[in-house]
Protein backbone atom coordinates (compact mmCIF):
# COMPACT_ATOMS: atom_id res chain seq x y z
CA UNK A 1 0.00 0.00 0.00
CA UNK A 2 2.84 2.63 0.78
CA UNK A 3 4.48 1.54 -1.84
CA UNK A 4 1.61 2.56 -3.91
CA UNK A 5 0.62 5.77 -2.16
CA UNK A 6 4.60 7.05 -3.04
CA UNK A 7 4.88 5.88 -6.23
CA UNK A 8 1.75 8.35 -6.96
CA UNK A 9 3.23 10.69 -4.68
CA UNK A 10 6.08 10.69 -7.13
CA UNK A 11 4.12 10.43 -10.17
CA UNK A 12 1.97 13.40 -9.34
CA UNK A 13 4.87 15.87 -8.03
CA UNK A 14 6.70 14.81 -11.20
CA UNK A 15 3.72 16.09 -13.79
CA UNK A 16 3.53 19.05 -11.62
CA UNK A 17 7.39 20.10 -12.04
CA UNK A 18 7.14 19.61 -15.52
CA UNK A 19 4.04 21.67 -16.08
CA UNK A 20 5.65 24.67 -13.92
CA UNK A 21 8.71 24.45 -15.74
CA UNK A 22 6.49 24.53 -18.94
CA UNK A 23 4.76 27.20 -17.79
CA UNK A 24 7.44 29.23 -16.97
CA UNK A 25 7.76 31.14 -13.87
CA UNK A 26 7.93 34.95 -14.25
CA UNK A 27 9.36 38.08 -11.99
CA UNK A 28 8.48 41.30 -12.21
CA UNK A 29 11.92 43.50 -12.61
CA UNK A 30 13.50 45.86 -10.44
CA UNK A 31 11.75 48.64 -9.86
CA UNK A 32 12.82 52.28 -10.24
CA UNK A 33 11.38 54.76 -7.70
CA UNK A 34 12.17 58.54 -7.40
CA UNK A 35 12.78 60.33 -4.82
CA UNK A 36 13.99 57.76 -2.93
CA UNK A 37 13.50 59.94 0.21
CA UNK A 38 10.67 62.63 1.31
CA UNK A 39 10.33 65.04 4.31
CA UNK A 40 8.19 64.16 6.75
CA UNK A 41 4.98 66.23 7.09
CA UNK A 42 5.44 67.78 3.83
CA UNK A 43 3.38 66.41 0.39
CA UNK A 44 5.20 64.88 -2.17
CA UNK A 45 5.11 62.52 -5.07
CA UNK A 46 6.75 59.39 -5.66
CA UNK A 47 7.46 58.21 -9.10
CA UNK A 48 7.50 54.55 -9.62
CA UNK A 49 8.66 52.56 -12.57
CA UNK A 50 8.76 49.03 -14.03
CA UNK A 51 9.62 47.53 -17.28
CA UNK A 52 7.72 44.44 -17.52
CA UNK A 53 8.60 42.72 -21.17
CA UNK A 54 7.65 39.24 -20.69
CA UNK A 55 4.98 38.82 -23.26
CA UNK A 56 3.04 36.28 -20.76
CA UNK A 57 2.48 39.66 -18.49
CA UNK A 58 -1.30 40.68 -19.08
CA UNK A 59 -1.02 44.50 -19.64
CA UNK A 60 -2.75 46.40 -17.17
CA UNK A 61 -2.64 43.90 -14.77
CA UNK A 62 0.19 45.31 -12.53
CA UNK A 63 -0.67 47.22 -9.10
CA UNK A 64 1.15 49.18 -7.00
CA UNK A 65 0.45 48.67 -3.50
CA UNK A 66 1.68 49.58 0.00
CA UNK A 67 3.16 47.30 2.24
CA UNK A 68 4.60 46.83 5.90
CA UNK A 69 7.66 45.80 6.66
CA UNK A 70 6.90 42.13 6.66
CA UNK A 71 5.21 42.61 3.04
CA UNK A 72 1.76 42.78 4.12
CA UNK A 73 -1.01 44.68 1.82
CA UNK A 74 -1.95 47.67 3.98
CA UNK A 75 -5.41 47.44 2.71
CA UNK A 76 -7.13 49.81 5.14
CA UNK A 77 -4.72 52.93 3.92
CA UNK A 78 -5.90 54.44 0.42
CA UNK A 79 -3.53 55.64 -1.95
CA UNK A 80 -3.82 58.35 -4.35
CA UNK A 81 -2.22 59.50 -7.15
CA UNK A 82 -0.43 63.12 -8.05
CA UNK A 83 -4.26 64.58 -8.39
CA UNK A 84 -5.20 63.41 -4.72
CA UNK A 85 -7.32 60.90 -6.41
CA UNK A 86 -7.56 57.46 -7.02
CA UNK A 87 -10.28 56.35 -9.56
CA UNK A 88 -9.00 52.78 -9.89
CA UNK A 89 -11.17 50.91 -7.84
CA UNK A 90 -13.95 51.74 -5.49
CA UNK A 91 -14.37 53.15 -2.16
CA UNK A 92 -12.85 51.01 0.86
CA UNK A 93 -11.22 49.28 -1.70
CA UNK A 94 -8.35 52.07 -3.20
CA UNK A 95 -5.03 50.08 -1.54
CA UNK A 96 -3.28 50.34 -4.70
CA UNK A 97 -2.61 52.34 -7.92
CA UNK A 98 -2.90 50.50 -11.64
CA UNK A 99 0.60 50.73 -12.87
CA UNK A 100 0.01 52.87 -16.76
CA UNK A 101 1.62 52.08 -20.04
CA UNK A 102 -0.94 54.57 -21.90
CA UNK A 103 1.32 58.10 -21.77
CA UNK A 104 -1.03 59.24 -18.80
CA UNK A 105 -0.48 59.68 -14.95
CA UNK A 106 3.50 59.90 -15.21
CA UNK A 107 3.79 57.44 -17.73
CA UNK A 108 6.38 58.68 -20.77
CA UNK A 109 5.42 56.47 -23.92
CA UNK A 110 2.37 54.98 -24.25
CA UNK A 111 2.69 50.98 -25.38
CA UNK A 112 6.19 50.64 -24.85
CA UNK A 113 5.58 47.88 -21.51
CA UNK A 114 7.24 50.83 -18.91
CA UNK A 115 4.72 51.07 -16.45
CA UNK A 116 4.44 53.91 -14.49
CA UNK A 117 2.66 55.28 -11.55
CA UNK A 118 2.69 58.23 -9.35
CA UNK A 119 2.21 58.15 -5.35
CA UNK A 120 0.96 61.04 -3.11
CA UNK A 121 2.53 60.95 0.36
CA UNK A 122 2.52 62.62 3.36
CA UNK A 123 4.11 60.65 5.94
CA UNK A 124 5.12 61.55 9.31
CA UNK A 125 7.46 58.59 10.04
CA UNK A 126 9.04 56.20 7.80
CA UNK A 127 10.10 54.30 5.74
CA UNK A 128 6.96 53.79 3.63
CA UNK A 129 7.26 50.33 2.04
CA UNK A 130 5.73 49.50 -1.74
CA UNK A 131 5.82 46.74 -3.87
CA UNK A 132 4.25 45.91 -7.45
CA UNK A 133 1.94 43.07 -7.99
CA UNK A 134 1.61 42.02 -11.45
CA UNK A 135 -0.67 38.92 -13.28
CA UNK A 136 1.47 36.25 -16.09
CA UNK A 137 -0.94 34.13 -18.22
CA UNK A 138 -1.13 30.43 -16.15
CA UNK A 139 0.19 32.13 -13.18
CA UNK A 140 -2.35 31.64 -10.29
CA UNK A 141 -1.21 33.83 -8.33
CA UNK A 142 0.22 37.78 -8.84
CA UNK A 143 3.82 38.07 -9.43
CA UNK A 144 5.48 40.33 -6.68
CA UNK A 145 8.71 42.60 -6.92
CA UNK A 146 11.16 42.57 -4.31
CA UNK A 147 9.11 45.42 -1.84
CA UNK A 148 11.17 48.88 -1.73
CA UNK A 149 10.95 51.65 0.49
CA UNK A 150 11.13 55.30 0.74
CA UNK A 151 12.45 56.63 3.76
CA UNK A 152 11.20 59.58 5.50
CA UNK A 153 13.63 62.01 6.96
CA UNK A 154 12.53 64.42 9.93
CA UNK B 1 0.29 -8.48 17.96
CA UNK B 2 2.20 -11.66 18.16
CA UNK B 3 0.15 -12.84 20.51
CA UNK B 4 -2.91 -11.59 18.48
CA UNK B 5 -1.94 -13.89 16.16
CA UNK B 6 -1.78 -17.10 18.22
CA UNK B 7 -5.11 -16.43 19.50
CA UNK B 8 -7.21 -18.60 17.77
CA UNK B 9 -9.98 -16.86 15.63
CA UNK B 10 -13.61 -18.16 17.59
CA UNK B 11 -11.73 -17.26 20.88
CA UNK B 12 -11.22 -14.04 19.79
CA UNK B 13 -15.02 -13.77 18.92
CA UNK B 14 -16.57 -15.25 22.12
CA UNK B 15 -14.01 -13.14 24.25
CA UNK B 16 -15.34 -10.01 22.35
CA UNK B 17 -11.60 -8.87 21.81
CA UNK B 18 -12.84 -8.48 18.55
CA UNK B 19 -13.81 -4.56 18.95
CA UNK B 20 -10.22 -4.07 20.23
CA UNK B 21 -9.29 -5.27 16.53
CA UNK B 22 -12.06 -2.85 15.16
CA UNK B 23 -10.63 0.17 16.82
CA UNK B 24 -7.22 -0.73 16.45
CA UNK B 25 -4.63 1.24 13.99
CA UNK B 26 -5.56 -0.76 11.04
CA UNK B 27 -2.23 -0.88 8.85
CA UNK B 28 -0.56 -2.14 12.53
CA UNK B 29 -3.20 -4.77 12.66
CA UNK B 30 -2.05 -8.24 11.02
CA UNK B 31 -4.07 -9.41 7.89
CA UNK B 32 -7.14 -11.54 8.65
CA UNK B 33 -7.67 -11.66 4.65
CA UNK B 34 -4.65 -13.39 4.16
CA UNK B 35 -5.26 -16.00 1.46
CA UNK B 36 -4.09 -20.01 2.32
CA UNK B 37 -2.45 -21.61 -0.47
CA UNK B 38 -5.64 -22.63 -2.45
CA UNK B 39 -7.08 -18.91 -1.91
CA UNK B 40 -3.69 -17.75 -3.69
CA UNK B 41 -4.10 -20.07 -6.69
CA UNK B 42 -7.91 -19.25 -7.80
CA UNK B 43 -7.68 -14.99 -6.48
CA UNK B 44 -6.16 -13.18 -9.42
CA UNK B 45 -3.07 -10.64 -7.87
CA UNK B 46 -4.74 -7.81 -9.53
CA UNK B 47 -7.59 -8.23 -6.45
CA UNK B 48 -4.52 -7.64 -3.91
CA UNK B 49 -3.90 -4.34 -5.51
CA UNK B 50 -7.90 -3.48 -5.46
CA UNK B 51 -7.14 -3.96 -1.69
CA UNK B 52 -4.49 -1.64 -1.59
CA UNK B 53 -6.51 1.10 -3.31
CA UNK B 54 -9.20 0.38 -1.16
CA UNK B 55 -7.36 1.08 2.00
CA UNK B 56 -5.26 4.45 0.21
CA UNK B 57 -8.80 6.01 -0.28
CA UNK B 58 -10.56 4.82 2.83
CA UNK B 59 -7.18 6.90 3.89
CA UNK B 60 -7.76 9.57 1.74
CA UNK B 61 -8.72 12.20 4.41
CA UNK B 62 -5.77 11.65 6.67
CA UNK B 63 -2.98 11.58 3.84
CA UNK B 64 -4.80 14.76 2.78
CA UNK B 65 -4.53 16.00 6.41
CA UNK B 66 -1.17 15.67 6.03
CA UNK B 67 -0.70 17.57 3.04
CA UNK B 68 -2.99 20.04 3.95
CA UNK B 69 -0.27 20.61 7.52
CA UNK B 70 2.76 20.42 5.09
CA UNK B 71 2.02 22.70 2.89
CA UNK B 72 0.41 25.24 5.46
CA UNK B 73 3.63 25.42 7.27
CA UNK B 74 5.85 25.28 3.71
CA UNK B 75 3.77 29.12 2.84
CA UNK B 76 3.90 30.35 6.57
CA UNK B 77 8.10 29.71 6.11
CA UNK B 78 8.26 30.67 2.53
CA UNK B 79 6.40 34.09 3.25
CA UNK B 80 7.49 34.40 6.55
CA UNK B 81 4.21 35.16 8.40
CA UNK B 82 0.73 33.60 7.75
CA UNK B 83 -0.85 34.90 4.13
CA UNK B 84 -2.99 37.80 4.73
CA UNK B 85 -4.75 38.65 1.98
CA UNK B 86 -6.56 36.27 -0.97
CA UNK B 87 -3.48 36.75 -3.43
CA UNK B 88 -0.65 36.75 -0.91
CA UNK B 89 2.38 34.82 -2.49
CA UNK B 90 6.18 34.66 -2.29
CA UNK B 91 8.40 36.91 -4.29
CA UNK B 92 11.18 34.79 -4.72
CA UNK B 93 11.32 32.48 -7.44
CA UNK B 94 12.45 29.53 -6.14
CA UNK B 95 10.18 29.91 -3.52
CA UNK B 96 6.96 30.10 -5.80
CA UNK B 97 8.50 27.20 -7.92
CA UNK B 98 8.13 24.91 -4.63
CA UNK B 99 4.91 26.03 -3.74
CA UNK B 100 3.45 25.75 -7.00
CA UNK B 101 4.85 21.74 -6.88
CA UNK B 102 3.31 21.15 -3.48
CA UNK B 103 -0.31 22.86 -4.61
CA UNK B 104 -0.21 21.22 -8.14
CA UNK B 105 1.32 17.91 -7.11
CA UNK B 106 -0.51 17.12 -4.05
CA UNK B 107 -2.77 19.53 -2.54
CA UNK B 108 -5.27 19.56 -5.51
CA UNK B 109 -4.79 15.84 -6.17
CA UNK B 110 -5.20 15.56 -2.86
CA UNK B 111 -8.37 17.45 -2.48
CA UNK B 112 -9.89 16.03 -5.22
CA UNK B 113 -9.33 12.42 -4.10
CA UNK B 114 -10.55 13.26 -1.04
CA UNK B 115 -13.74 14.56 -2.29
CA UNK B 116 -14.17 11.59 -4.66
CA UNK B 117 -12.56 9.17 -1.88
CA UNK B 118 -15.77 7.30 -1.15
CA UNK B 119 -17.06 6.67 -4.27
CA UNK B 120 -13.23 5.24 -5.26
CA UNK B 121 -13.43 3.68 -1.99
CA UNK B 122 -16.62 1.83 -3.21
CA UNK B 123 -15.43 0.82 -6.32
CA UNK B 124 -12.36 -0.24 -5.04
CA UNK B 125 -13.95 -2.73 -2.51
CA UNK B 126 -15.89 -4.51 -5.03
CA UNK B 127 -13.07 -5.13 -7.34
CA UNK B 128 -11.49 -6.52 -4.72
CA UNK B 129 -14.53 -8.28 -3.16
CA UNK B 130 -13.33 -12.28 -2.61
CA UNK B 131 -10.30 -10.44 -0.79
CA UNK B 132 -11.86 -7.82 1.13
CA UNK B 133 -14.02 -9.29 4.26
CA UNK B 134 -16.53 -7.29 6.10
CA UNK B 135 -14.05 -6.90 9.15
CA UNK B 136 -11.11 -5.63 7.01
CA UNK B 137 -14.46 -3.20 5.71
CA UNK B 138 -15.05 -1.95 8.83
CA UNK B 139 -11.57 -1.31 9.82
CA UNK B 140 -11.20 0.58 6.80
CA UNK B 141 -14.68 2.72 7.59
CA UNK B 142 -12.86 3.30 10.90
CA UNK B 143 -10.21 5.00 9.40
CA UNK B 144 -12.17 7.04 6.85
CA UNK B 145 -14.39 8.15 10.08
CA UNK B 146 -11.04 9.05 11.94
CA UNK B 147 -9.35 11.06 8.50
CA UNK B 148 -12.91 12.86 8.50
CA UNK B 149 -12.59 13.43 12.34
CA UNK B 150 -8.88 14.87 12.19
CA UNK B 151 -9.51 16.64 8.53
CA UNK B 152 -12.24 18.60 10.22
CA UNK B 153 -10.17 19.32 13.30
CA UNK B 154 -7.17 20.64 11.50
CA UNK B 155 -8.77 22.91 9.56
CA UNK B 156 -10.79 24.19 12.27
CA UNK B 157 -6.88 24.96 14.12
CA UNK B 158 -6.09 26.55 10.75
CA UNK B 159 -8.83 28.91 10.23
CA UNK B 160 -7.61 31.00 13.06
CA UNK B 161 -5.06 31.65 10.64
CA UNK B 162 -6.07 33.03 7.28
CA UNK B 163 -4.72 29.46 5.56
CA UNK B 164 -8.43 28.23 4.38
CA UNK B 165 -9.53 31.45 2.64
CA UNK B 166 -6.01 31.39 1.34
CA UNK B 167 -6.36 28.12 -0.08
CA UNK B 168 -9.70 27.91 -1.59
CA UNK B 169 -9.54 31.70 -3.48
Amino acid sequence: MFKKLVISAVISLSIATMYVLWRGTPTVPALDVAPKAIQANKPAIVSVTVPIQDPAFNAYSADLVRVDAQARVLSDIEMTDEDGTNTDAIAGHRFFLRMRDDGTKGDAVAGDRVFTRRVTLKESSGPVYFEVRASFVKVERPVRSAPFAVNVSQ
Amino acid sequence: MLIWRWVPRSSQVTSGIVILDLFSFAWKMPRTDTPSVLESSTSPSWRDTWLDWSWIFASMPTIFTGILLTHAVHLRFALGRWPATFRDYPSARLARILLDVHELGLVVPGFWLTLLAVPLWFLAAVLARPRLIKQTLGRQALVFLFGVGLLCGIVYALSLTFYPNWLMD
